[in-house]
């Protein structure tokens, strides 16, 4: 509990029911490494026959735009 | 306008909430206990399943319960990675957390005696589950929860679907229709305290009015008795309440609240209770509470322990 916490990351999860669908966000999963992650997304997240899913490390996510908060203080872009 | 008084006009006019810079401090909290309760919920409904899970009496009845179970841990997991992303420690919610903090329902805080009663434990609690979940879906304004909640509801009503078909395939057999009618008489009510005390005891709702959910506790109680009566009364089964035509809603022919005897799980319908002492046997907790929770946490801590002794 103490040690690998330090070493898991968040994956969001996105998927696809069929060709031509949209892909979805439909959640995350926490895990050590991205062959895990797969793991943990098919087992968790399997309401659907996906035709396609996909795991990205959210620190490799680049925004490009976020919502603007209802309360963010100026100059607080992160 | 203040924050608060801001946040709940623009909720009530369908603005969606979608990180920590759109919430004031009184959002985040009635947020976070909402989270809470649900992922406490749907962890702590596995123990009492896996009380009679070697009992199912076909293979595929077992497997369609570890399906059960699984879907329930995969609901547990999204409402605790909610918390994780508002900034709670969920290990130590999950490993470190006694068990008389833990919040799910007061009914899953007993063994199952039977099959049966696991078949009801779906019809029954899950419906309870799939009627406050399907709300929240419907008219939460947190967007992460909603859409995480599609998958939830799919599932949940496999579930309650599933509890159907073990209690009206139980109903053809004379024997097991007795269990059928001994597993609803208890836990019949337990299902209809999962919705909280009546709308005329609370002066105000942090959930309602920051649109967590939409519909009042006695709105989804009466939701939940909208679709549970007729289905038990269409298998035969004899249940404590019935539509009245005038009043156009559902009512009680029993006191409830009420007093419970948890040895025997039964109601003692001769003496009507008040919500404030149900609140009180809530807190006091179920018999097996203590053994559940520690069910959950023992891998952990064995584990942790095992780390100790290597360093």
């Amino acid at each position: 509990m103490i040690i690998e916490k330090e070493r898991r990351s968040t994956f969001d999860v996105f998927a696809r029911i069929k060709r031509g669908d949209h892909l979805m966000y439909i959640g995350t999963v926490e895990a050590e490494n991205k062959e895990l992650a797969k793991i943990y997304a098919s087992f968790t997240y399997d309401e659907e026959d996906w035709s396609e899913m996909v795991v990205v490390d959210r620190d490799q996510l680049v925004w490009v735009r976020k919502p603007d908060g209802l309360f963010a203080e100026k100059g607080d872009e992160s | 306008m203040d924050k608060a008084a801001l946040l709940k006009e623009k909720v009530q006019n369908g603005f969606i909430v979608e990180g920590l810079e759109d919430m004031n401090e009184e959002y985040l909290n009635a947020l976070k206990q909402t989270l809470l309760i649900v992922g406490d919920t749907e962890l702590l409904s596995i123990p009492p399943l896996l009380t009679v899970y070697d009992q199912a009496p076909t293979l595929n009845s077992k497997i369609t319960a570890l399906a059960i179970m699984q879907d329930e841990i995969g609901h547990a997991h999204i409402a605790y990675r909610l918390l994780k992303d508002l900034g709670e420690d969920v290990d130590d919610l999950l490993y470190n957390r006694e068990p008389h903090r833990w919040k799910n329902p007061y009914a899953f805080d007993f063994e199952l005696s039977n099959w049966i009663e696991f078949g009801v434990f779906n019809a029954f609690f899950d419906r309870a589950g799939y009627t406050l979940l399907g709300d929240a879906f419907e008219h939460t304004s947190y967007g992460p929860w909603k859409r995480a909640l599609v998958k939830v509801d799919k599932e949940e009503l496999f579930h309650l679907r599933n509890g159907e078909v073990i209690m009206r395939t139980a109903m053809q057999d004379p024997e097991l229709r007795e269990e059928v009618q001994k597993a609803v008489d208890w836990m019949f009510l337990m299902a209809l305290e999962f919705f909280g005390v009546a709308d005329g005891l609370k002066s105000r709702s942090a959930q309602l009015e920051y649109r967590l959910k939409g519909r009042t506790n006695d709105e989804l109680r009466q939701k939940w008795l909208s679709t549970a009566v007729p289905f038990c009364e269409s298998i035969g089964v004899k249940v404590p309440a019935h539509y009245d035509e005038q009043q156009q809603k559902y009512v009680l022919d029993v006191p409830f609240p009420c007093k419970f005897d948890p040895v025997n799980k039964k109601w003692l319908f001769d003496q009507p209770d008040t919500w404030e002492n149900v609140i009180k046997r809530f807190k006091q907790r179920g018999p097996k509470n203590k053994q559940f929770v520690e069910r959950i946490q023992k891998g952990a801590k064995e584990l942790e322990q095992l780390r100790k002794e290597v360093v």
